[in-house]
């Protein structure tokens, strides 16, 4: 677990943190959102330990990274949005050279390389430069280079910037693979529908501050949220959705009633089959991911409305 | 070498095998060119020849080479990765140093080789030894120069073009000349040693120079050390840096410097603790240029002080702070040693007068660099000030003597055989102003911006 704990800092015009506070759980793929001078590159760098803050602390699994930050180094790594790779190298080397620097012992280095370049399909380009690579090339083995040492904890800065929608569809399915294969995912993107696909918690950003945190997706817990649909209201609905065991939060409006479900998908089926034996006209029942732009605006609409004196 | 991963890197991008080639092919076809050209004789001439070759590929080639390997990485935007990776700062210190210029040094080597067969012939093995000695050494010094002055820049920016590497090389190669111009002067014509006084005691001038130059390579490559360490994130406290102080002011103030005449008409001053005192100040002018400086550091330290976090304060002051102290220090021990008047080359010397007066204008200079970097926010205050500070120490008073205000010069320079009021009271009125500028410009970017960011 990353857990960020009243971080300031300064730059020497202005303050771009200001008293920053969060938690990243660990298997999570956090979103980290917000307007351009919010101060997400600024809080990442500090996170992964690049930039000193004025105060605060930033633990990994309960080590400070800023008083330990080779230890915490050998764990996790970063992308930058801005990233560059050694051209003169081959792929094969650039993915050595990065191996060894994190420490991975002589004798597995072939291995991890291989490994590596498996899971961004480089396999054959292992013997092409790096600066003969296209962008979204030269992307994959950015990542891969990230991902070589098999970090606990990777961050991405707008991974997607600059790739093609394909690419960005092979991004998504690579960093879904990346958590359930147990790595915590920390990405910064201003294209919201693309983390909406796999994102499960998001951070939004504003004035350097975070304005809102919330999960995403219940898949990490055993609580998920749900929507059903109705054909016709159901003034009853509210009544039999609580009574229910493992349902919490519920709301009804009209014809869609939204709740918190714990239970597995054999409970589910159990809850539709009482809402139904009852007489609810459910038309449909599925998993409700909160939309990712809606739940966006609407904070930063909050925050500014909020600032603005009344 | 085999097990750091930068110094692989280097290899790679290096030893390419067309350069493996290209580079003994190039320099021999030039040797060959100067041999034919001297009769075929192996002597003096191929000797300089190749000497020359040795110091275009190393000293300007390798120093830019050296200088730019921190900034190229930064440019290309790899340095981060560098920065998260679990290279701890020694081996990358040394990885880039020695692998960023282990192609020049290919070639460099190929240029002492050809040397070495010059003039076994003509000189004795050890002189030859020693002088090819002075090459590598210097040749070293110059690289670890450039790439320490190139990370302390990388402390203050991020943004470099080829006129920044110019400077850093200049630097570099302005290291390398005293060792190498001493060096090579270490026998008198007739090939016997030159000597110097270290301490009143006679030693080989070249087993000096040797052992100075292998002492500030490794000075060097501390520095690179610390600059590595800083940028990834970690602590550096002021002893090493007042080590290096303590060291080269002993060496200093161990050196015969001033001519014999100077010596002779100063008997009650130890002329090794003028020297040990010159060689402070100039390392306190150096420090407070150099070192990172601004509200933000400043901010940090007032927290410090408000939460008693003595730890951090030590390790995070600047080091111009403990300097000053070290300057006011070795001024009172000048002034213990010293006789308050006496005539140096007929020349009437007020010496207490002009080391309280010595001391009020390094405060004054200090007070005035820190005073830019507080006051507004850019990366080139430092040389903004060394610029205003060099024409406040020549054009300014050089410009008041032609026009005949000599007294004048008491707002620039220290007097040497004034009275108290001119030698004393400009610099105190120059010194209440810097500092209560500074106090301004301290409560408005320091304290108030504390309050308002």
């Amino acid at each position: 677990m990353i857990e960020v704990k009243n971080l300031i800092f300064e730059y020497p015009t202005k303050r771009a943190l200001h008293d920053v506070s969060c938690i990243i759980k660990t298997g999570s793929i956090t979103a980290l959102v917000g307007p351009n001078g919010a101060g997400k590159t600024t809080l990442i760098r500090c996170i992964v330990g690049l930039h000193g803050p004025f105060s605060g602390q930033v633990l990994f699994d309960g080590v400070d990274v800023h008083e330990h930050p080779r230890d915490c180094h050998r764990r996790m790594a970063y992308l930058s949005d801005f990233f560059g790779v050694y051209d003169q190298l081959t792929v094969r080397q650039c993915l050595t050279y990065t191996a060894r620097a994190y420490g991975v012992p002589g004798d597995q280095v072939r291995t991890v390389v291989e490994a590596a370049a498996e899971r961004l399909k480089l396999t054959d380009r292992l013997r092409e430069k790096a600066g003969a690579l296209s962008r979204g090339l030269r992307q994959r083995l950015a990542i891969a280079q990230a991902i070589v040492h098999e970090p606990e904890f990777l961050v991405l800065d707008e991974p997607a910037s600059g790739l093609d929608p394909e690419a960005r569809q092979s991004l998504s399915m690579l960093l879904i693979g990346l958590r359930d294969a147990g790595m915590t995912l920390l990405v910064s993107s201003h294209i919201l529908a693309e983390l909406e696909g796999y994102c499960t918690d998001m951070l939004i950003m504003r004035e350097g501050r975070i304005i809102d945190s919330r999960q995403l997706a219940g898949d990490l817990t055993d609580a998920r949220r749900l929507r059903i649909d109705l054909a016709s209201p159901s003034d009853a609905l509210f009544a039999l959705l609580e009574a229910i065991p493992g349902v919490a939060q519920v709301s009804v409006e009209e014809n869609v009633a939204t709740l918190l479900f714990n239970g597995d998908m054999a409970a589910q089926q159990g809850l539709l089959k009482s809402l139904v034996g009852a007489g609810v006209p459910v038309a449909g029942l599925r998993e409700d991911r909160i939309a990712l732009q809606d739940a966006y605006i609407a904070q930063i609409h909050e925050y500014d409305a909020g600032k603005t004196p009344s | 070498m085999r097990g750091n991963p930068e110094f692989i890197r280097n290899l790679w991008l290096e030893f390419t095998l067309h350069r493996v080639l290209v580079m003994p092919a190039v320099v021999g076809i030039l040797f060959l060119l100067m041999y034919l050209v001297n009769g075929q004789e192996l002597d003096g001439a191929t000797a300089v020849a190749s000497a020359f070759l040795f110091s275009a590929i190393i000293f300007i080639w390798g120093t830019r080479v050296a200088a730019e390997s921190v900034i190229q990485e930064i440019n290309a935007r790899t340095w981060d990765t560098q920065r998260m990776s679990a290279m701890g700062p020694w081996a990358m210190a040394w990885g880039k140093l020695f692998g960023s210029t282990i192609f020049v040094w290919y070639g460099g080597l190929i240029c002492m080789g050809l040397y070495w067969m010059s003039y076994i012939d003509i000189l004795p093995e050890d002189r030859l030894a020693k002088l090819i000695l002075v090459y590598l050494l210097s040749g070293v010094i110059a690289h670890a120069t450039g790439l320490l002055v190139s990370m302390q820049a990388v402390q203050k920016r991020r943004d470099f073009g080829r006129v920044q590497v110019v400077f850093y090389l200049l630097f570099g190669f302005a290291a390398a000349i005293p060792g190498l111009y001493i060096g090579l002067s270490g026998w008198a014509d007739d090939g016997v040693y030159r000597v110097m006084l270290f301490y009143d005691r006679v030693f080989p001038l070249i087993d000096c120079v040797l052992i100075a130059l292998v002492v500030y390579s490794l000075w060097a490559l501390i520095g690179i050390w610390r600059m590595m360490r800083a940028e990834l994130q970690m602590v550096n406290g002021p002893w090493v840096w007042l080590a290096f102080v303590a060291f080269t002011v002993a060496l200093a103030a161990g050196i015969r410097i001033l001519p014999p005449e100077v010596g002779k008409a100063m008997p009650d001053i130890s002329s090794k603790a003028y020297h040990g005192y010159a060689m402070l100040l100039i390392l306190t002018y150096v420090i407070a240029l150099a070192e990172p400086k601004g509200p933000v550091l400043f901010r940090r330290l007032r927290r410090y002080v408000r939460l008693h976090d003595w730890g951090s304060l030590v390790n995070s002051i600047p080091r111009t702070v403990p300097m000053i102290i070290l300057v006011l220090l070795a001024s009172i021990v000048l002034l213990r040693l010293s006789e308050a008047r006496f005539t140096v080359l007929e020349q009437p010397v007020n010496f207490h007068l002009a080391t309280i007066a010595t001391f009020l204008f390094v405060l004054r200079d200090v007070g005035f660099i820190y005073l830019l970097s507080i006051a507004r926010y850019s990366p080139r205050n430092d040389i903004t000030a060394f610029l205003y500070l060099a024409l406040s120490y020549t054009v300014l008073p050089l410009a008041l003597i032609f026009l005949g205000l000599d007294s004048l010069t008491a707002l620039f320079w220290p007097q040497w055989d004034s009275g108290a009021g001119l030698t004393l009271g400009p610099v105190i009125i120059e010194v209440l102003v810097v500092f209560a500028l500074m106090a301004r410009a301290w409560k408005v970017r320091v304290v108030r911006d504390e309050d308002i960011v």
